[in-house]
């Protein structure tokens, strides 16, 4: 049961509208009803509890937040050996390409000990994975292999790196590697009204103010 | 005899620029050899890369999402890479043999492209004979092409050193190492009891690690914490918590020289991806595990995904007991694997985490308390075959502290000089038998006794042979008669509490203190010990004298040389008939031999000074087998 997990305190059910809630101890988002403040979840006609990926995302600790979005750099990392995603200098690299394509946007490559907020700096990206189907299969898969591991983050720039997955499958970023191994991008991000929303909040992670 | 182990090299590089390529695979068990040859085209690699990338995708952020099926056939294709031809003839009579004899067979791999040595060997699957080999009969390890040479392990004396390293601090809110340290001491402690002790390294004083290794004799080092690998380094590393800063990493090369030349013998990694390699560098470089296998240490525990949290500890201690009692490594591992499965939120590809690196997977890293490996195997097969090989089997007294029915203290290195004489205790339960057989070795120097305790037939106990009951001796010929080859000694001594009863010449008698166990052999006879402690009280002798004289008699009367029979006449000397039992008392009283007309016939100085020696013998120390005559 989702709302067992550390951060998630209290349980509330209220008889009305068979609304389960369960109020958010750290930083959350999305999910967050306005009114109550509270992540929602529902009884389902077997009297289980059926939680949407939005609400499961939004119960988790800032810890399980982290290691979700470690899961999903790590399966795509086995399963795209080439992308690199574990070298913040070559993700670092990437990022500055793709921002000086998009008009020279600030950015300072950053690893997620140097962010000014990195529990918001990963929701975030998480929260971006909801948005395509694809990216979102990947995030339920993640959420659903939630066994504590005796393993350390598979980079220390998770989040420049779960921003190279989003950017990667959801604008088919592409790139391959120049005569001197350092990668180079094949095709960049288009400058329609959705990406450059989602470009302008990723790189404001990493713009020299925040 | 060590578990025979079958060994697969893969040799042969994946060049990735061809559209195929071709690969030996040279097989090896016992004295026979197999060399097979697999063509991998482009479509056939890149079916079987998608498959280990996705099973690696699917262990670390279940995705792409894949089942036991899929799993199965990932196996199915490493299976025909390797057991192809020549090596599959191989690998189908080895294991025939093995299950014939219920052993394991395990698997040793070892491949040249590095690659290749890092795919997920572990999960092959038989489809000929559905399943998963590592989880039956092959406990699949592996092993690397290296210059180090390694002698031979000893078998371990003393207690166990175990050094638990913590890669997390105690209280860590995510890990559970004092669970780890309370489930290896509870294992150790039931099959060790005292004989171990474990050291613990906490995370905050990872500095004193060489210290921690150099100053106890270790032998087993155990590391609990995270672990990763360094894809831009290519070197797995394993990470260990600083508080208030960035976690240490000790990497594969740094950690690994840390133990050189050390007394480790087992390396346990508990934590993940310890033996994970880069595809692109040699394994004894980039992995942690089988970094220190080239280093020396004969056997390395790690993992080459991330390993769940509660599986580590049933990891763990499935493996330590599997080792504390007598199991080979390989398949110590294999109990290991298959102990994953009643965790809690087990996944289908648990079991296969865990991957060995050893110098030989059939090697026994301790020996369980009280046994010895030698003696033990032979012991289990002879007690499957039972009867007379049980009986020469434990006869055989060649090896210190194995299980024998000679008792070890009347066993001397040489015998040679001496007549040898086998007592053996029948029914007549005398408890310092050994402490009186050294008493008369010490006494003399023409025979030497020695104690043996072995199973004899049933129904030797007649009750319609005479007033009391009756050791009838024909009935233990066929146990009795062999025994003096056996036990590789010059005559038998049967000790009874009954009289004795038995047919010579067609003649049935009873009543007897000793007779012959057959007419036509003379070396193996019975005596009673029935009243015989009351006589010796009654005679002011001791129960022990008694029994000797007795013994000694017989000795003398079965020697062809002397040609001396029992005599009617009772003269207080050892070859009295005795009609009347009780007229046993007065030889008893004598304290010499000196029945001239028996005497006389001895013309061995040595043996008369034996007899002699017997008569003036203080058995005084038999006092515990007195009884009251008045009770």
């Amino acid at each position: 049961v989702p709302f067992r997990r550390r951060g998630a305190v209290g349980l509330h059910i209220s008889s009305e509208t068979c609304c389960i809630a369960v109020e958010i101890h750290e930083y959350g988002f999305g999910s967050r009803d306005p009114h109550t403040g509270f992540a929602c979840g529902y009884v389902n006609h077997k009297g289980r509890i059926v939680v949407d990926t939005q609400t499961q995302l939004a119960s988790l600790t800032d810890h399980e937040a982290r290691q979700c979005l470690d899961r999903i750099v790590s399966a795509m990392n086995a399963t795209n050996p080439d992308l690199q995603l574990t070298s913040p200098n070559e993700l670092g690299d990437i990022l500055k390409d793709i921002a000086v394509s998009h008009g020279n946007l600030p950015f300072t490559p950053r690893r997620d000990a140097e962010l000014s907020d990195t529990p918001k700096a990963v929701r975030l990206v998480l929260l971006e994975f909801l948005e395509d189907p694809n990216l979102r299969a990947r995030l339920e898969a993640a959420l659903r292999s939630d066994r504590p591991t005796l393993i350390d983050p598979i980079t220390g720039a998770l989040v420049m790196a779960g921003i190279i997955v989003v950017l990667t499958t959801r604008f088919n970023l592409k790139y391959k590697r120049g005569k001197e191994g350092k990668p180079e991008i094949e095709a960049s991000v288009g400058r329609d009204a959705s990406s450059e929303g989602i470009i302008k909040k990723f790189f404001g992670l990493f713009s020299s103010s925040s | 005899m060590p578990e025979p182990v079958l060994r697969l090299y893969l040799l042969g590089q994946l060049n990735k620029e061809q559209k195929s390529r071709t690969l030996i695979i040279f097989g090896e068990y016992k004295s026979l050899r197999g060399l097979s040859r697999v063509t991998l085209t482009d479509d056939s690699l890149k079916t079987l890369l998608d498959s280990i990338a996705s099973l690696r995708g699917y262990v670390e952020g279940g995705f792409p999402p894949i089942d036991r099926n899929t799993l199965a056939k990932l196996g199915e294709q490493l299976f025909d890479v390797l057991i192809t031809e020549r090596t599959k003839e191989l690998f189908l009579l080895a294991t025939g043999e093995v299950r014939g004899k219920r052993q394991f067979l395990p698997l040793e791999i070892v491949a040249e492209d590095f690659e290749i040595a890092g795919w997920p060997w572990e999960y092959m699957y038989n489809s000929a004979s559905p399943g998963f080999i590592s989880q039956d009969f092959h406990p699949v390890s592996r092993s690397i092409f290296s210059m180090t040479s390694r002698s031979p392990l000893r078998q371990k004396r003393g207690p166990v050193h175990v050094l638990i390293i913590l890669g997390v601090p105690p209280d860590d809110k995510y890990t559970t190492p004092t669970e780890e340290i309370k489930v290896i001491e509870a294992v150790f402690k039931t099959y060790l009891g005292r004989e171990f002790a474990i050291h613990v390294l906490p995370a905050a004083d990872y500095q004193k690690l060489q210290n921690g290794i150099s100053h106890h004799e270790i032998d087993i080092v155990h590391y609990f914490g995270h672990a990763q690998f360094d894809y831009e380094r290519r070197e797995g590393f394993l990470s260990i918590a600083r508080p208030e800063s960035e976690p240490f990493r000790l990497y594969a090369e740094v950690f690994s020289n840390l133990l050189v030349n050390s007394h480790v013998r087992l390396v346990f990694l508990n934590a993940c991806k310890t033996a994970q390699a880069s595809p692109a560098d040699n394994p004894a470089r980039s992995s942690i595990a089988a970094s220190l296998l080239d280093r020396g240490i004969p056997a390395v525990i790690g993992t080459q995904f991330s390993l769940p949290d509660v599986s580590a500890h049933s990891l763990a201690s499935t493996v330590y007991i599997g080792l504390l009692t007598g199991r080979s490594i390989g398949e110590a591992v294999r109990v290991g694997r298959n102990a994953m499965w009643f965790q809690d939120k087990y996944q289908f590809y648990d079991w296969g985490i865990p991957v060995l690196y050893s110098t030989n997977p059939a090697q026994v890293l301790f020996t369980p308390r009280g046994e010895q490996l030698g003696w033990a195997k032979a012991y289990t097969s002879a007690s499957a075959e039972g009867g007379q090989s049980l009986l020469e089997m434990l006869a055989d007294v060649s090896t210190p502290g194995a299980p024998s029915i000679v008792v070890e203290s009347t066993r001397p290195a040489d015998t040679k000089s001496r007549v040898t004489v086998a007592l053996i205790d029948i029914d007549a339960k005398v408890g310092f038998l050994p402490d009186m057989a050294n008493l008369a070795n010490r006494s003399q120097n023409y025979f030497h006794f020695e104690v043996v305790y072995i199973p004899v037939p049933s129904g030797y106990v007649r009750t319609d042979l005479g007033e009391h009951w009756q050791t009838f001796v024909p009935r233990l010929k066929d146990v009795f008669l062999g025994l003096p080859e056996n036990l590789k000694v010059d005559y038998v001594c049967g000790l009874t509490q009954h009289m004795i009863a038995g047919e010579s010449g067609g003649d049935k008698f009873s009543n007897h203190f000793a007779a012959l166990v057959s007419d036509n052999v003379t070396n193996v006879f019975v005596i009673s010990t029935y009243d015989l402690r009351r006589y010796s009280l009654e005679a002011g002798e001791s129960f022990t004298r008694a029994v000797f004289g007795l013994c000694l008699a017989m000795l003398v009367f079965s020697d062809p040389r002397w040609k001396i029979d029992f005599h009617e006449e009772t003269a207080g000397c050892l070859f009295d008939y005795c009609e009347n039992r009780d007229d046993i008392i007065i030889g008893l009283k004598k304290k010499s031999f000196d029945h001239k007309k028996c005497r006389d016939k001895i013309k061995d100085p040595a043996l008369l000074a034996a007899i002699d020696a017997f008569y003036t013998l203080d058995f005084s120390t038999d006092d515990r087998d007195h009884i009251d005559v008045a009770g």
